[in-house]
């Protein structure tokens, strides 16, 4: 048996510091004098005196990558703090039996603006996923009812679509501005999608597509998230069905997400830690205290905390909180579901099928293979599929696909993740009014960036980016 | 079936009692590895998102050197044999409360014990 590694106290240099995961083990040995020194031995690199950092950034996914990107190029001596012994945060490249495949965010689009920049900036080019132009679409009745879509019905099908939306330019006329028609966003957020639903003359086709659509928008059953909210994605994905859909579930980075994540990092170059949790944040008004849960001690003029709308309770921030962003955090945003990849022996074809209040509400082709399909699929939760048993996934599957044989089944896990609590964030109804202005608010010397409070595509990719580089842009603003 | 056939049965029997390993089900339990694979790999000194399961069955829990366990598991008082991995993959985070292992917990038995069959043979 091997035995525990003693911890060691010394013999570590800057490089080794910095380097991230290789140190941790031995990090709950440094002194809070130790910390200071090595990651600031050269005491002209900071503008901000007496800091160890301009900038410390919290959180390493797409937003603190960003942000981190951004500090150091706007000539801050930046660190960015990764909890997990791995950077991408809500995005998560894995290997399939060989095929690339996201456990998180995937999908960007030219609708997105500062995905689409990051992947134009970085000459990165996207590829498709099958399903979200799929050959056959078909829709499944809760009582498992197949009907794979003629065109008449397809088009019935947009019209409901299109009729759950007919009010969100009226609503919604400047979507990346929430409040802009105040009286009716306002009123629209306090209505539940469903209910909003509930209350249209719609088909039952119409009925059962809409409320599948909207569950896998918010990734938990339709009726956790406002009516506004889908109004909001619509509007975002070109206020126009297929634009809309394209936006949802079309393009992939090419490569994967952490060639992009990578190229932002590399431009940037900021010192990078992983493996080390934040314990609290403390701004004392001169600078700010960042203390792990190792205990060490990293001063700056600056943070950026970029920790998802979840988990931010379990940081102790000092001055707190405002109260609303606690009050959400401990409620949770609803992005509780799950994605699935499902290996399916054979052709099983380019196919999108959607079924409302089924243990999937989605599935589609990702790739087609020889003699195999990898499949992806949405659920609104685990209590509606334990994606641990391949004999559940299945049984949920062949509710879509009759004879679908699964090899193999891959997810993770973002709820019970520690550091993220859940997928991606939608807002609850009443939230806009409730907590909308005080997850805009800044604190002092902390500045908040996380793309579950971003304006426009909140709970995407696009909406980290953007959420970073206007909390790197507000930093650089306190101490420029 | 013939006295040859009964020997050799008998001889498959005695060898499987000698290697258990060779009782289980590696195929099904590298199928199972899935659910690990994206943080996990099976190579020694291959750190992912989570440690190598490369020798893991009686290793001390929390113990691979360099790499970076949470508190909870560094701290954990207890080495991984078949008993111990099948409680903590049923319940991960009851079984070791506080650890960052993302993992809901494999409910089925038999599910559990094909991943432990092919962690096992990593040795």
């Amino acid at each position: 048996m091997e035995k525990k590694p003693e911890p060691k106290t010394s013999g570590l240099n800057r490089r080794q510091f910095v380097g991230g995961a290789v140190l941790a083990t031995s990090a709950t040995a440094l002194s809070a004098a130790t910390t200071a020194q090595a990651a600031c031995g050269d005491a002209t690199g900071c503008k901000t005196p007496g800091c160890d950092y301009d900038v410390v950034v919290i959180g390493g996914g797409f937003a603190g990558v960003t942000a981190a990107r951004d500090s150091q190029k706007n000539g801050m001596k930046t660190l960015l703090l990764e909890a997990r012994n791995r950077l991408g945060g809500r995005t998560f490249a894995a290997d399939f039996e060989g095929v690339p495949i996201e456990l998180g965010g995937t999908w960007i689009h030219n609708t997105q603006p500062f995905a689409w920049a990051e992947s134009q900036r970085y000459g990165i080019d996207v590829v498709e996923t099958p399903g979200a132009v799929a050959d056959v679409m078909q829709v499944v009745t809760p009582d498992g009812t197949r009907s794979s879509l003629s065109l008449e019905q397809i088009t019935e099908l947009v019209m409901g679509w299109e009729a759950y939306c007919a009010m969100a330019r009226e609503i919604l006329p400047r979507p990346y501005d929430l409040l802009h028609n105040r009286d009716a966003a306002l009123k629209a957020e306090k209505i539940s999608a469903t209910d909003h639903l509930k209350s249209l003359q719609l088909t039952p086709l119409q009925q059962n597509f809409n409320r599948a659509m909207i569950s896998v928008i918010v990734n938990n059953h339709a009726r956790e998230m406002s009516y506004l909210e889908v109004l909001r994605f619509h509007l975002l994905g070109g206020g126009y069905f297929p634009t809309f859909m394209d936006s949802t579930t079309r393009f992939q980075i090419e490569g994967g997400t952490p060639r992009l994540l990578n190229s932002i990092l590399q431009d940037g170059e900021p010192d990078t830690r992983l493996a080390t949790p934040v314990k609290s944040i403390q701004d004392l008004g001169e600078k700010v205290v960042v203390t792990t849960s190792r205990g060490e001690k990293i001063t700056s003029g600056a943070v950026i905390s970029t920790v998802p709308m979840n988990t931010i309770n379990a940081i102790d921030f000092q001055p707190p909180l405002p109260q609303g962003v606690v009050d959400a955090g401990r409620e949770g945003h609803p992005g509780k579901g799950l994605k699935v990849y499902m290996k399916v022996e054979g052709d099983q074809g380019n196919f999108a099928s959607f079924g409302a209040g089924l243990p999937l509400t989605y599935a589609m082709t990702y790739k087609q293979g020889k003699d195999y399909t990898l499949v992806v699929g949405f659920s609104s939760g685990a209590d509606e599929l334990d994606a641990y048993d391949e004999e559940a996934v299945q049984v949920a599957l062949r509710q879509h696909l009759p004879d679908a044989k699964v090899v193999g089944v891959m997810h993770y896990d973002w709820v019970n993740d520690p550091y993220s609590r859940g997928t991606w964030a939608t807002y609850r109804t009443g939230w806009v009014e409730k907590y909308y202005e005080q997850f805009q608010q800044t604190s002092g010397r902390i500045f908040f960036g996380s793309g579950d409070h971003g304006e426009g595509w909140r709970g995407t990719i696009d909406s980290a980016i953007g959420a970073g580089s206007i909390a790197a842009r507000k930093a650089n603003d306190l101490l420029s | 079936m013939t006295h040859h056939g009964k020997v050799l049965c008998l001889f498959f029997l005695a060898l499987g009692s000698l290697n258990s390993w060779a009782e289980c089900d590696v195929e099904a339990g590298k199928k199972q590895f899935n659910k690990c694979v994206a943080c996990h790999s099976v190579e020694p000194g291959v750190q992912l998102m989570g440690p190598s399961m490369h020798g893991l069955m009686g290793r001390e829990a929390g113990s691979m050197e360099g790499f970076p366990f949470s508190e909870a598991m560094a701290s954990a008082d207890f080495t991984w044999t078949e008993e111990t991995l099948d409680a903590f993959l049923e319940k991960p985070m009851q079984y070791v409360p506080g650890t960052v292992m993302p993992f809901g917990g494999i409910r089925k038995a038999e599910q559990r014990q094909a991943l432990i069959c092919y962690i096992k043979q990593l040795n």
